[in-house]
Order: C-alpha cells, then sequence, then structure tokens
C-alpha cells in the first residue's frame, strides 16, 4: 500500500509541476491588466515539443542528449524522498537525508552545466559560467541551511523537522527558524529564477539559467523544461512543507482520501506561494549582475545569524 | 549659598556666553572678557576655601588646581583673540559664533573637573569636543575642515569606549559617585575592565599613544588661540578624569598599564617630532610628549603626582605662550612650515625672544617648573621602578629637547626676514605674561604641595 | 522579557547589516531612524518589567524617540539638502571593500564579539544574549572605518551609542537618569556641529576632489 503512495507521490511531481509554472505566468500577466495565457500552456507546450524532432550539435558527445534524462531521473528520485503528500516517510524516504538531497540538487545542476557546456554554443558557455559562479556560492548556503534545521529537531530527517515545527511553538516561534526561513526563501529566488535574480525575458545581459538550454530541441527541451517545473514543484514544497506551513499534512495511517485531500490542499498552499512570487516579480526590477553576489552574501548573513541565535539562546 | 559657591566660576562663562548672542555691536569681546576676569576671581576665591566633597561636586586640590589653570588660560586666550581674529582671512562664521563657543567650552570644561558623577564628568568631556569642533575649523580650508572631523570622530569614538566603561563600573558597583567609590569598591573583574576601558576611552581625548592621532593635525591646522587652549586645558582635564579613575582603583595592573602607555606615548611624541617640518606641528608632538609625563606622574601617585600637577600648570602657561607666539608668526610670515620661517629675532624682536624662551620651558629646560615637575616624576619612578626606564625615559626627553630647540633656534636666530612690509602689531604682551608665570610657578611648588596633602599623602 | 529582547537585539543586528549594504546616504538615515524606535520599544519593555523605577525609563525612551528617532534624521536630512541638488542621489562613491566583503567581514566581526564576550564576561555576568550589544559596536565601527563619506561615518557613530544603551539597559541595570539624558544632549550638540563641519568637507571635497593630505602627514 505504501508503495502505491510513492507512486502517487512520483506521479503527482510529474503531472502537477507544470500546472504551477503555469498559474505563476498567467497571475503574473493579470497583474499587468494584459489576458494572459491559459493556465494549461505549459502542457501544450510540452505536447508541441514531444511532437517535433531533435537536432544535436555536430560537435557534441552522447551526453549532450542524455543529459536532460539524467536530470529527470534526479528529480524523480528526489520527489521520492521529500516530504510532499506525507508527513511520515514513504518506502524510498530513507534513500537519502536531508543534506543529500541538497546534495542532489547540486549533482542535477552539475549535469545541467555539462550537458550545457557540451555543446560548444555561446550562450551555453555564458549560462554555464554565470551559473556555475552563483551555485558555487549558493548551495553551501543550502547544505547550512538544512544542518541549522537539523539542530531543530537533532537529526537531519525532513519528516521529524516537519513533525517538531508543527507541535511545538517554541521552535516555531524562535529565532533560528525565523532566520532559517528567510534565508531559504532568498535561496529560493535564486534557485527557481525569480525577480530580482533573474527575469524571464530573452536579453542575454543578465540570463544566467536561461541561457543554458539554448542548443536544445524537440523532445530532449521538452524533459528539460518539465524537469525544471520539477525542480521549482520541489523546492517550493519543501519550503511549505517543512519551513513555513508544516500544518495539514497527514500523518502516519491516514487513509487515501485523507492523502488526495491533502494534495488538493498542498495545490492551493503552492499557490497561495506561486501569488507571492507573482507580485514580487511584477514590483521589484532586476539585480545588475554582480549585484547577485551581494543579495547570496546577506542570504549567507541571515544563515549564519541563525547558528549564532541559536547559540545566544541556547 | 555657600555650599553653591563653587558654581560660581561655571557661571560666569556660562552667562558670558548666553550674552554674546546678543546683537549689540563689539558686545562679544567686552563681554567675553568681563565673564573670564570674574571666573578668574571666583577660582582665586575658591583657592582659600576648603575642599567639598558632596553628591553632586568633588572639589579637591586637584580639581582646585585645575581650575585655577582653566580660568588663567581662558583669560589669556580671550585677551589674546581680540587681536588674533582680524588676521583669519577666511573664517568659516562670524566672530560673535567664535566667542560663544570659547565660552561655551570654559563652561564645558569647569563642569568637567568639578562633579563628583562620573557620568557627568563624561558629559561633561562629551561636551568640549561638541563646542570645540566648530573652533578648530574657524578657517574655512578645506584641510582644517578635514582635521576638524578627524576630531570629532576619533574623539567621539573613543568616548563612547568611556561610556561603555562607566556602564561597567555601575553595574559592577551600583553607584557612580566618586567619594563612595573610592572609600568602597568591588574587586570584580567586571569592574576592572571598566577601569581600564575608561582609561583608554579619556586617553584618546587626551593624546595618549596609540589613540593619538587626531592630536598633529588638530593643533597644526586649527587657529593659534585654539591650539594653545587645547593643549592648555584640554588635554589636561581629560587626564584629569583618568587620574580619578587611577585613583578610585589603584591596583598595580592598573599601574602597569598606564605607566606603559605613558612611557610609549612620550617615546612615539619624541621620536616624530626629529621628523616634523611644521612647527605648529612639532609643538602638538611636545605637547604629547608632556601629558605621556603627566599620565606616568598620575599613574606612580605620591610625588609623582605633584610633578604632574606641576607640569599641567607650568606647561599650560609656556605652551599656551608658545602657540600664541606662533600664531604671530604665521599672521607674518604666511606659511607653517620651518623652511619658510627665517630671522625671527630680526624682524619681530619680542616674539622671537619669547618663543625661543618657551620653546626652552615646554621642553624642560631648568628654570621653569616642567623641569621641577619632570624631576619628582623620575625621582618617584626611580623610587618605585627601575633606574634603566627611567633612563628611557631621559634618552627620550632629551631627544625632544634637542629637536625642538634646535629648530625654534634655527628659526628665531639664523637667516634673513622676507621683505615684506607686514607687521604685527599688539598683542605680544599676552604670551610674554604667560611666561613669565610659567616661570613663577616654581615658587608656588610649596604651596601646591599643600594642596594636594590628602593624594600625595606623606 | 530574555526573549524579546534577543528579538530586538538581532533585529538591530539584521538593520545595522542592512547598513553595511546600502550606499545611498538618505536610506542609512532612514535605516538609523528605525533602529532608534527599536531602542525606544526595548526601552519601554524594559520600564514595563521593572514596576519600581518605570516611569525615568518611559521618559527616557520618550527622549530617545524624539531625539534619536526624529529630531537628528531631520537635522541630517536638511544638511544633505542644503549641500547637494539632488540629494537623493548622494552615496558612498568608492567603497573601499564593496557590499559583499563588508557584510562577511560584519560577520565575522559578530563571530568575534560573541567570542570575546563568551570567554571574558560571561562568568561574571551570567546572561547568555550580552554578546549582542557588543556585536553591534563592532558592526557600527566598521561602518566608520570602511566609509569615506562623513555622513555615514556620523550614522556608525550614532549606532554605536544606541549599542550602548542596549548595553546599559540590558546587561546591566542601566545608567542613571542625568548621565542618559545629559548623553542624549550631547548627542544632539553634535550632530548639529558635525552636520555644520560635514557640509563644509563634502562641499570641499565636490569641488576640489579628495583631500590632499600631505599636510597632515608625520
Amino acid at each position: 500500500m505504501l508503495y502505491l503512495y510513492s507512486l502517487l507521490e512520483i506521479l503527482y511531481v510529474l503531472l502537477l509541476a507544470p500546472l504551477i509554472a503555469g498559474i505563476q505566468n498567467s497571475l503574473e500577466e493579470k497583474f499587468e491588466s494584459k489576458r494572459g495565457p491559459s493556465i494549461f500552456q505549459p502542457y501544450y507546450d510540452l505536447w508541441k515539443l514531444f511532437q517535433k524532432e531533435s537536432l544535436v550539435p555536430e560537435v557534441s558527445s552522447p551526453l549532450f542528449r542524455r543529459g536532460p534524462y539524467f536530470v529527470l531521473m534526479f528529480y524523480i528520485f528526489l520527489s521520492m524522498i521529500l516530504p510532499i503528500i506525507t508527513a511520515y516517510p514513504l518506502p524510498f524516504a530513507p534513500a537519502a537525508d536531508f543534506v543529500g538531497g541538497g546534495l542532489f540538487f547540486g549533482a542535477a545542476a552539475a549535469i545541467k552545466k555539462f550537458s550545457a557546456i557540451d555543446s560548444r554554443s555561446n550562450y551555453a558557455h555564458l549560462g554555464t559560467s554565470r551559473t556555475a559562479s552563483i551555485g558555487a556560492l549558493s548551495e553551501p548556503i543550502i547544505v547550512l541551511i538544512f544542518i541549522m534545521l537539523g539542530v531543530l529537531s537533532n537529526t537531519n530527517n525532513p519528516f521529524v523537522i516537519n513533525s517538531v515545527l508543527r507541535s511545538s511553538p517554541t521552535w516555531y516561534y524562535s529565532l533560528l527558524h525565523g532566520f532559517v526561513t528567510v534565508a531559504f526563501f532568498l535561496i529560493l529566488i535564486i534557485e527557481t529564477g525569480q525577480l530580482p535574480v533573474e527575469s524571464h525575458t530573452n536579453g542575454e545581459f543578465g540570463m544566467i539559467d536561461q541561457s543554458m538550454p539554448f542548443e536544445y530541441t524537440g523532445r530532449d527541451l521538452a524533459i528539460y523544461k518539465w524537469s525544471a517545473y520539477m525542480k521549482s514543484f520541489l523546492l517550493m514544497s519543501v519550503f511549505l512543507n517543512v519551513f513555513i506551513v508544516p500544518f495539514w499534512v497527514p500523518g502516519e495511517g491516514s487513509g487515501f482520501l485523507q492523502i488526495v485531500l491533502y494534495m488538493c490542499i498542498h495545490l492551493v498552499k503552492l499557490s497561495m506561494l506561486v501569488l507571492l512570487f507573482a507580485l514580487i516579480n511584477t514590483t521589484v526590477s532586476k539585480f545588475r549582475l554582480y549585484k547577485n553576489f551581494d543579495f547570496i552574501a546577506a542570504a549567507f548573513a541571515l544563515a549564519f545569524l541563525a547558528s549564532l541565535a541559536y547559540y545566544v539562546s541556547s | 549659598m555657600q555650599e553653591n559657591i563653587h558654581l560660581l566660576p561655571l557661571l560666569c562663562s556660562f552667562t558670558g556666553a548666553l550674552l554674546c548672542l546678543l546683537p549689540v555691536r563689539s558686545f562679544d569681546k567686552i563681554i567675553s572678557v568681563i565673564a573670564s576676569l570674574a571666573a578668574f576671581g571666583s577660582v582665586i576665591f575658591l583657592l582659600t576655601k576648603e575642599n567639598i566633597v558632596t553628591d553632586t561636586y568633588y572639589i579637591d586640590g586637584l580639581s582646585k588646581l585645575l581650575l585655577l589653570t582653566i580660568a588663567l588660560l581662558y583669560l589669556a586666550t580671550v585677551l589674546y583673540s581680540l587681536a588674533y581674529l582680524k588676521h583669519i582671512l577666511n573664517p568659516l562664521f562670524k566672530n560673535k559664533l567664535y566667542y560663544f563657543l570659547l565660552n561655551l567650552f570654559a563652561t564645558s570644561m569647569f563642569f568637567s573637573v568639578s562633579m563628583d558623577n562620573i557620568g557627568l564628568i563624561w558629559v561633561g568631556i562629551e561636551a568640549t569636543t561638541v563646542t570645540s569642533a566648530l573652533l578648530v575649523a574657524t578657517e574655512n580650508d578645506q584641510v582644517t575642515v578635514e582635521s576638524a572631523w578627524r576630531y570629532v570622530i576619533i574623539v567621539s569614538t573613543g568616548l563612547v569606549i568611556s561610556l561603555i566603561a562607566t556602564t561597567f563600573i555601575y553595574g559592577a558597583s551600583g553607584t557612580l559617585s566618586m567619594h563612595e567609590l573610592m572609600l568602597h569598591h568591588p574587586n570584580n573583574r567586571v569592574f576592572l575592565l571598566g577601569i581600564l576601558l575608561g582609561l583608554i576611552g579619556f586617553g584618546t581625548k587626551a593624546g595618549i599613544f596609540p589613540m593619538h592621532t587626531w592630536l598633529p593635525d588638530v593643533h597644526g591646522k586649527a587657529p593659534a588661540p585654539v591650539s594653545a587652549i587645547f593643549s592648555g586645558v584640554l588635554l589636561p582635564v581629560a587626564l584629569y578624569a583618568m587620574a580619578r579613575l587611577i585613583q578610585i582603583h589603584n591596583l598595580p595592573v592598573v599601574k602597569i598599564f598606564c605607566v606603559t602607555l605613558g612611557i610609549l606615548t612620550v617615546g612615539v611624541a619624541a621620536l616624530m617630532m626629529t621628523v616634523q617640518n611644521n612647527y605648529k606641528r612639532m609643538f602638538a608632538y611636545s605637547s604629547m610628549e608632556n601629558m605621556g609625563m603627566v599620565l606616568i606622574g598620575f599613574a606612580l601617585g605620591k610625588y609623582g603626582l605633584l610633578g604632574s600637577v606641576v607640569i599641567i600648570i607650568s606647561h599650560g602657561l609656556a605652551k599656551s605662550s608658545a602657540f600664541y607666539l606662533t600664531g604671530n608668526i604665521l599672521s607674518v610670515y604666511h606659511s607653517t612650515a620651518l623652511h619658510d620661517v627665517h630671522g625671527v629675532l630680526k624682524k619681530m624682536p619680542a616674539t622671537g625672544f619669547t618663543i625661543f624662551l618657551a620653546s626652552m620651558a615646554v621642553t624642560g629646560a631648568p628654570p621653569f617648573a616642567v623641569f621641577a615637575g619632570e624631576l619628582f616624576i623620575l625621582k618617584e619612578f626611580v623610587h618605585q621602578y627601575n633606574w634603566w626606564l627611567a633612563l628611557l625615559i631621559i634618552c627620550f626627553l632629551a631627544i625632544a629637547f634637542i629637536a625642538v630647540n634646535v629648530r625654534t633656534g634655527r628659526m628665531v636666530f639664523s637667516g634673513n626676514p622676507p621683505d615684506n612690509n607686514r607687521v604685527f602689531r599688539s598683542e605680544t604682551w599676552v604670551p610674554v605674561i604667560n611666561l613669565i608665570l610659567s616661570a613663577l610657578v616654581i615658587l608656588l611648588i610649596p604651596y601646591i604641595e599643600k594642596l594636594l596633602a590628602n593624594l600625595i599623602g606623606s | 522579557m530574555e526573549q524579546i529582547f534577543q528579538i530586538l537585539g538581532f533585529f538591530l543586528i539584521v538593520l545595522t547589516l542592512l547598513m553595511q549594504w546600502e550606499i545611498y546616504v538618505n536610506r542609512v538615515i532612514l535605516l538609523f531612524s528605525i533602529s532608534s524606535f527599536i531602542v525606544a520599544l526595548f526601552l519601554v519593555l524594559l520600564g514595563t518589567s521593572k514596576p519600581g523605577e518605570g516611569t525615568l525609563l518611559f521618559v527616557l525612551a520618550g527622549l530617545t524617540v524624539f531625539t534619536r528617532g526624529l529630531i537628528i534624521p531631520i537635522i541630517m536630512n536638511r544638511a544633505l539638502h542644503s549641500l547637494y541638488k539632488k540629494p537623493w542621489r548622494v552615496r558612498e562613491d568608492k567603497p573601499a571593500m564593496g557590499v559583499g566583503g563588508s557584510i562577511l567581514v560584519s560577520l565575522a566581526l559578530i563571530l568575534g564579539g560573541y567570542f570575546i564576550y563568551q570567554n571574558s564576561l560571561y562568568e561574571v555576568l551570567k546572561i547568555k544574549s550580552g554578546s549582542v550589544p557588543f556585536a553591534l559596536f563592532l558592526q557600527a565601527s566598521l561602518l566608520i572605518i570602511s566609509r569615506k563619506n562623513a555622513y555615514i561615518q556620523m550614522m556608525g557613530f550614532l549606532v554605536m551609542e544606541n549599542a550602548v544603551v542596549m548595553l546599559s539597559g540590558w546587561v546591566f541595570s542601566g545608567l542613571p537618569f542625568i548621565v542618559e539624558a545629559g548623553a542624549i544632549l550631547d548627542l544632539l550638540g553634535l550632530v548639529v556641529v558635525s552636520s555644520l563641519i560635514i557640509r563644509v568637507r563634502e562641499g570641499a571635497i565636490m569641488q576640489e576632489g579628495d583631500i590632499y593630505e600631505k599636510e597632515l602627514r608625520g
């Protein structure tokens, strides 16, 4: 039965990730008084891309074609170990703990970069070097955040952290939790590519993540985009379920209907977060490129202050 | 009425300050002269009364002698400023504001040395920073304003450290009143840390070694009467606060800390004096060296303290005379560089002769009392520590003596003055009188010793 | 009460870190004003927790809001308006350390302050969160050292004074009222005097470039 829930979790992430991206795009356009695309537009795009053929540069190696599939594999694996629809670990969850999950995100990003460089295109090199510089600084902060969260519960297990934050108001309202939440929100902006770090226009002055898949076409591009939607979905789910609103997640021994009900509640939670992102995206302007490093320094400062707050108050 | 007699100097200068602002022509000069004379008179009267130790005021022999120095130099500076201000070519603000600030400056110094509460002493010293900052920037010149700004920031930061120290003292002992602290104080680490931090903080204001960087800049660029009153009384008032802190908590650790800082100050000042090209900065480093000696004397106690007070009074008078005369020289030669000034004796005989005697006085030549003060301090030093450190101090003093006097001698005696028709009229009598008074201090040493009897404890 | 102090103290640390991030002068003044309000709030809460001598603390909090929160920023804004034609564009042109670097150095100073406090004063005072005011003091001194614009240096000094108020209020039992009131009066005088000096200094820098320092060496 639990294996069924695991499969359900994978299908949930796979099938609903483009919906969340579609909701965000549509909301951003509606805030600007335009009609905007329908919320199912990413599905139509993916369907169209699957019909097209893949063109591959002559100078590339086999890694170029296979890269996106590896990335998709990583994200499917991650959707099994993170707390998305249940508050207790499903059968494959002990495969990696929280820090391991963070490192898997890093591994997926590394494969993306390798396959992008492999295309020998200028834009891909541009995007890869920028992503690598920012990633080299932001990924240790993710690990620091996850370790500081581990201090809350004396374990490294996101499910235990979820239950601790749900049940004890002292930890929920503590300074440690506040600092770590704000730091992870800033990292979320960097990792999912929102403003003020990255905008979704095609000007190459500031393209960081967007210029990596420039050489992909057809089915490979579809898999690439799908895995990008899944990355956003997973990171946002982690933010909601472990950091800010760890409530209403069904615990041990809950029935199938409760889990389905929670899947709908989770969509509502994600929609609220996506609304917040849409508000930010239509309000702030994009940083100039080197200011992103100051932004990362601020996120690091907050994560570091979390550790100091823990020592001062313990 | 009898208890508040010691507020009189303060009230004289404060009312003088307020009345300066009235828009009557030349009223500010007349009022300043009257206020400083009244303050001087009341200080003389106060010297004859006995010590007052209450919850608000703490005036013993040390305070009285400092009040006397402040009043003397206040009077001298006001009298000298009457003529010097015409020679400032591009003032930043009106003369009225200058006299107002000068009177307020004197008020805050009178306030600082009479209070019993350490926190109020801090407030007074911070008020001296506030009132003197604009006085430094009287000339509207880029470098002058930069030096004024450096003064404000460095000294204010040091005084914040002092405020933290006051917090420590208050937290550790529950009271900030000096006479209670001298009777019984706790002996824990927080209190000791408070005393040491307070010494560092007030030492910033007094120009002690690592925090002295504002001193030569300010003295080099401020107008002559302001430099004189800085060297003459502002530095000693900060050292007064340090002396009270040492008096409260007289542990060997505190003594060694102060003596080390004093020796370093004297050393650094002596070495910097040998490479100077600017005569005002040279005299500034000489002030710093003397303040280092004063700090050593306060740390040693007993006859060292007597030597320190003697140095404070006579150095104040002699150094102010030297700075007034540099004002004369600057107004005629229009340059502060040593190599631009030649033949002062031929052009302005009284100035030349007096400045040579004044520079001998401040570096410790025999008939002046600075020499006697240094002798007292060195004797006490040898008595409490050892010979070779005293020999080191004597070496530094000798280096300073040679450096300052060779340069001043070259300025005064050698070479020919330039052929311009600028002559500085009048107002040389103030420095001359100050110098004569500085020579007479040596006759007053027995009286000073009697006043300080409770502190020396012989 | 301990938790409230920690929350307010860390909020002040974050505000001072934001001051390291900002290079526009009017933003730094705004952040200073907000941090003064936080200090006043802290004093009010401290006053409510001590039933006996609370009224003096309330008066002090009111004075803090009035002078540090309102009057001093107004004076500095006026000084900016009187000197520059476009006061909202005044900034630190060439910062010595860059924003990211100064944030990291601030963090190192906070950590250093924590360690120094733990190893020296903690055994005597037994208050664990006493390292927060020291961290604020060190961060403010970094503001003074690393910036060349005199307005921001003045703000650094005023943040130091705020840190001393927090220190005396929380770790010890506070300074006597007359000393605190005297300190506030002194600060007011210092800001008035300094705004004149800074105006002349920055005006001279605008016209003649950076200070030629040959006369200030040696």
